[in-house]
């Protein structure tokens, strides 16, 4: 993982490309709420037997988009609260799947089979209008943060539904500029994208530094200059899912999740359906207290104990040791095991390694020293720590005043603190009260 | 000793406001400029204080039975001109019978006369009560006065000179603190004295909004 | 260690709440996190975190003093392990004192306050100017805005700027030659070399002020160590280079230009030296000489109290240059080096805020 200032922290347990062979589940429980939707209206009833494809239930707020039915089976709602619990799950699983009937356009299509909610504004990172139609597509073709899935294991065998997903995008959202955030350095991959591009106008490629959070979509949109309101950003899964959707109507259920983290055994790409119980792909190697992190480990959130299934926003799962111990007058060991920003540590003389990382915090709060290195850190060039001072203070106008809409939410500002300041948290919690606002207001 | 025996129940309650709830000068900061400059000896405090104590019962008494008449308009001239004859007086008699004190203490005596205490007691209390009250109000405010900048004296005294009304108090080999006799040695004595009578006191700086 | 690790247990709960020692719940904390990691993990994201605290932060500093630590032990006998010693006792008591009223954690800070002050002092400083002295810098230039973080002053220097002011004679006579407790210089107490160029116009050599044969205060004498200490410091990332490197940078810059235009002292009638060469040994004197190295790597570079943006670092660096050399040449005083740092803490907020509306300058038009 690279970060802005010459930065470079390995951890162990990434994921491979490898993709891990598929095991049937008993049953699947489909968590009714996930990061960003909450799927309160349900659909069916107790007992009532689905196919692969129907709707389960839906998420009101966010435009109707629906949760389906990955498998056919049997509806268990009682089983644990919040989920839809799919027993009797049939033996072949293809083999029938639900009328999607005619829905009209294609927009309610993507809508109906589940791909919509893939897309997200990048100023509000919320399920974006489906009567609108933004300005410009910007698709992230790579990760630079280690845990999450990588694009080169998706698309192995999918580059062929990737291109003519973007194609249809394009067509469908009115002649939208489409971007791909592609890294500096050369590969096959970028090759066959490059090809692409240079055969339709509309496709451009984004070339960004090998850095997190270079990949993330909206910090491409400022550096392009684009209006954040009028611009949207999509995974490429969700470009594969509505290639698929709008050629053979086929239900966006299944996904690649990468499983990793210095707890798992064979950290690689798992390809499941929504609702797969994690307790099967999580296979840890001792029976440590552990915390399950759903997306990166800078930016994701915990998964609750309560949760048994994979949400449907689930990118991927990052298993931690939860620290225990106490290390012994941690402040004057010489440190060679442990890698930091600042060069305090003697890992400096050593070779870049692999580390095995805890949720230690590291130490304790202090208050802000002004030592400068989330100013360093920030990718977008802001200063985190006044930032955060006048939030804490309750003033977010100023907040604003020094571009704190700039900030994309990576992390970094938290990560490298002295202090062990929690940045990140304070800002969600504005940005969240501020998105409300503009809802309600 | 019963406050409320002694005074009454307003009188008590005045009193008691004076000298600690409501301090001239912690709780209000009034009358700092003489409290930092005439505090870095004893004598010279007790001279000062003797002087605030005396016009402030004199403008107590004169106000406080004249305030049915003033007229509102001209309150202000009426206080400053009863300030300024007590003043006068504190001044001549100073000047008269202890001439040392006099010249050590340079213009602040005549500088009395701004001396905010003074100027807001008469505004805040003497033209809205009774003598008898404005009287109590009066000691109970010269009385907290004296006996802050008595306090700052004595500390500001035995740190910057080693003695106490000029006898010698410290042990020998005693290095005078020489910072303490400046103003500015005053400003951190001051400011401390303020700290702690603040938050014994429990009063609270004036909220932002 | 699992019997001091029990200890720790088993004393804690006198310390909780309801417990007999309560009020010093800060003091018992801070003891058991020196010795044990605190066990605090992360609970939102980021979910792992960078491993450097403020302890360790705060320790690279002194680990970086060490050199002008032991070279002052060196040359001035184990009273400079005394005078660390009280510093620390005094000092830590204030902190210890304002953490169990407020009621908050002991702030690390006080580790560099604490060992900084003592080595700020004329090696012959009696200890209870020490104690007061760190009294009042922890109490006035820290505390009372609120502890670590809040201060706008560097703790030791208000500490310093006080005992000098409060007492004169002490502190700026009676300069101990190195080695002198040893026997091993000829005379007890010897000038400065900023006074002996100032008042008489004798240049110490660069070299003597590079391994410290000159006096001066406890640990500025030997420049060598200041400057691997600082160069260190700066590696690591603890201190941002660009306020000592400008400051440097500037000290020589204006002293040689002063020395071009005719501004060296010079001993009685005979002709100010002038010319290039002159200039040049002037710049590099007031480069190396009295405590503009010390002050440069270790007090300048506060990051508390000097501007975070980085412009002002440079703009702060500078600023402190030149009123150090301004100083030396034109005032009464020998040495500026303290002044001129107080002087630009007292300015950090308005650089920062200069610095930081003209780079938003834009934002808040559109
Ligand atoms: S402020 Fe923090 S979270 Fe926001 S972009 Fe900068 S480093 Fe990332
Ligand atoms: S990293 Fe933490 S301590 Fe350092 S300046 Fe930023 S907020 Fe302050």
């Amino acid at each position: 993982m690279k970060f802005n200032g010459g930065y470079n922290v390995m951890l162990e347990g990434e994921p491979s490309t490898g993709v891990a062979p598929y095991q049937k589940p008993e049953a699947l429980h489909l968590p009714l709420y996930s990061d960003r939707l909450d799927f309160s209206l349900l659909e069916v009833e107790d007992g009532a037997s689905v196919v692969k494809g129907q709707v389960l239930a839906r998420d009101p707020v966010n435009f109707s988009v629906p949760l389906l039915a990955p498998m056919a089976g049997t509806i268990n709602l009682k089983f644990a609260e919040r989920h839809i619990t799919i027993e009797h799950l049939s033996a072949s699983s293809d083999s029938e799947t639900a009328e999607v009937g005619d829905v009209g356009d294609e927009r309610q299509t993507l809508l109906r089979l589940g791909v919509w909610s893939s897309l997200a504004r990048l100023d509000t990172n919320r399920v974006p209008d489906p009567e609108r139609t933004p300005e410009a597509l910007i698709v992230s073709v790579f990760r630079f943060e280690p845990f999450l899935p990588s694009p080169a294991a998706i698309l192995k065998d999918g580059a062929g539904d990737f291109v003519s997903g973007l194609d249809r995008l394009h067509k469908l959202f009115e002649d939208a500029a489409v971007y791909l955030v592609v890294p500096e350095s050369d590969s096959e991959l970028k090759g066959q994208l490059a090809q692409a591009a240079s055969s339709n106008s509309w496709l451009n490629l984004f070339e960004v530094p090998q850095t997190y959070p270079f990949d993330h979509p909206a910090f491409a949109a400022q550096m392009l200059k684009l209006s954040p309101k009028r611009a949207w950003s999509l995974d490429v899964q969700g470009v594969i899912a509505a290639n698929q959707a709008l050629e053979n109507n086929r239900p966006y259920t299944k996904r690649m999740v990468s499983v990793g983290g210095p707890q798992i055994n064979q950290p690689c790409h798992h390809h499941l359906p929504i609702g797969y119980p994690l307790a099967m792909i999580i296979d840890r190697q001792s029976g440590a207290e552990c915390r399950i992190v759903s997306g990166g480990v800078l930016t994701g959130g915990a998964v609750a104990p309560s949760q048994l299934g994979l949400d449907i926003e689930c990118q991927g799962l990052t298993v931690l040791e939860e620290l225990t111990g106490r290390e012994i007058l941690a402040f004057v060991q010489p440190g060679f095991t442990k890698q930091a920003y600042s060069k305090t540590f003697a890992s400096v003389f050593k070779p870049l390694f692999k580390e095995k990382r805890t949720t230690a915090l590291g130490g304790e709060s202090r208050p802000c020293v002004f030592c400068g290195f989330c100013e360093q850190a920030c990718p977008v060039g802001i200063i985190p720590h006044l930032i955060y001072r006048y939030l804490d203070k309750d003033r977010p106008e100023d907040a604003y005043r020094f571009k704190f809409d700039k900030c994309i939410d990576c992390g970094l500002c938290s990560y490298v603190c002295v202090s062990k300041i929690n940045h990140l948290k304070l800002f969600r919690a504005e940005r969240s009260r501020a998105v409300t606002e503009l809802i309600e207001g | 000793m019963n406050l409320k025996e002694l005074f009454g129940k307003k009188g008590a309650k005045t009193v008691k406001n004076g000298i600690w709830r409501e301090h001239p000068i912690s709780s209000a900061t009034l009358g700092i400029c003489s409290a930092l400059a005439i505090s870095n000896k004893v004598e010279n405090a007790i001279a000062m204080s003797a002087g605030v104590i005396f016009v402030l019962i004199l403008t107590a008494i004169i106000i406080s039975l004249l305030r049915k008449i003033i007229p509102s308009r001209v309150r202000i001239i009426i206080y400053m001109i009863t300030i300024a004859a007590g003043v006068t007086i504190v001044d001549l008699v100073l000047k008269a019978y202890f001439p040392i004190i006099s010249e050590a203490m340079g213009p602040y005596v005549p500088l009395i006369i701004t001396n905010c205490i003074i100027m807001g007691r008469a505004e805040a209390f003497f033209v809205q009560n009774p003598t008898k009250l404005s009287l109590l109000d009066a000691l109970a405010n010269g009385l907290a006065y004296g006996y802050t900048l008595m306090a700052i004296a004595i500390f500001r005294e035995i740190f910057a000179f080693g003695t106490l009304l000029g006898v010698r108090v410290t042990p020998a080999g005693w290095v005078d603190w020489v910072v303490l006799a400046a103003p500015a040695g005053a400003f951190f004595v001051l400011g401390t004295f303020l700290w702690v009578t603040r938050t014994l006191a429990g009063v609270e700086p004036p909220k932002k909004s | 260690m699992k019997w001091l690790y029990n200890l720790f247990e088993s004393s804690k709960p006198h310390f909780e709440k309801r417990g007999k020692l309560a009020f010093f719940k800060p003091l018992f904390e801070a003891i058991e996190f020196i010795f044990f990691y605190p066990p605090a993990r992360t609970v939102t994201g980021p979910h792992v975190r960078d491993p450097l605290d403020i302890k360790r932060y705060m320790t690279i500093v002194i680990v970086a003093l060490l050199p002008s630590i032991c070279a002052s032990i060196y040359f001035f006998g184990p009273r400079i392990l005394l005078m660390i010693l009280v510093s620390y006792a005094v000092g830590g008591l204030v902190e210890v004192l304002f953490a169990c009223i407020r009621k908050t954690e002991i702030h690390e800070g006080f580790f560099v306050t604490g060992i900084l002050f003592p080595l700020i002092l004329p090696p012959a400083t009696p200890l209870w100017v020490v104690a007061v002295g760190v009294f009042f810098g922890v109490f006035f230039g820290k505390e009372v805005f609120g502890g670590t973080g809040h201060n706008i002053f560097n703790p030791a220097l208000v500490g310093r700027l006080f005992v000098t002011i409060a007492f004169p004679t002490i502190l700026t006579t009676g300069w101990t030659a190195p080695g002198a407790w040893r026997g091993a210089a000829d005379a007890v107490s010897q000038a400065t070399p900023m006074a002996l160029a100032k008042t008489q116009a004798v240049f110490t050599p660069v070299a003597d002020l590079l391994i410290g044969i000159p006096s001066g205060s406890a640990g500025e004498t030997f420049r060598l160590g200041i400057i691997i200490g600082g160069i260190f410091l700066m590696l690591t990332r603890v201190s941002n280079w660009r306020v000592p490197i400008s400051y440097l940078a500037s000290v020589f810059v204006m002293a040689f230009v002063i020395g071009l235009f005719g501004g060296i002292p010079s001993a009685g009638e005979s002709a100010a030296p002038s010319g290039f060469a002159a200039a040049f040994n002037f710049g590099l004197f007031n480069l190396l000489g009295g405590s503009v190295l010390f002050g440069a790597m270790f007090m300048a570079c506060d990051p508390v109290t000097s501007p975070f943006t980085v412009p002002g670092k440079f703009i702060f660096g500078i600023g402190c240059g030149v009123l150090t050399v301004l100083i030396r040449v034109f005032s009464g005083y020998v040495e500026g080096v303290m002044f001129s740092i107080v002087i630009m803490n007292a300015f950090t907020p308005l650089i920062d805020h200069i610095v930081l509306s003209m780079r938003y300058r834009g934002a808040e038009a559109s």
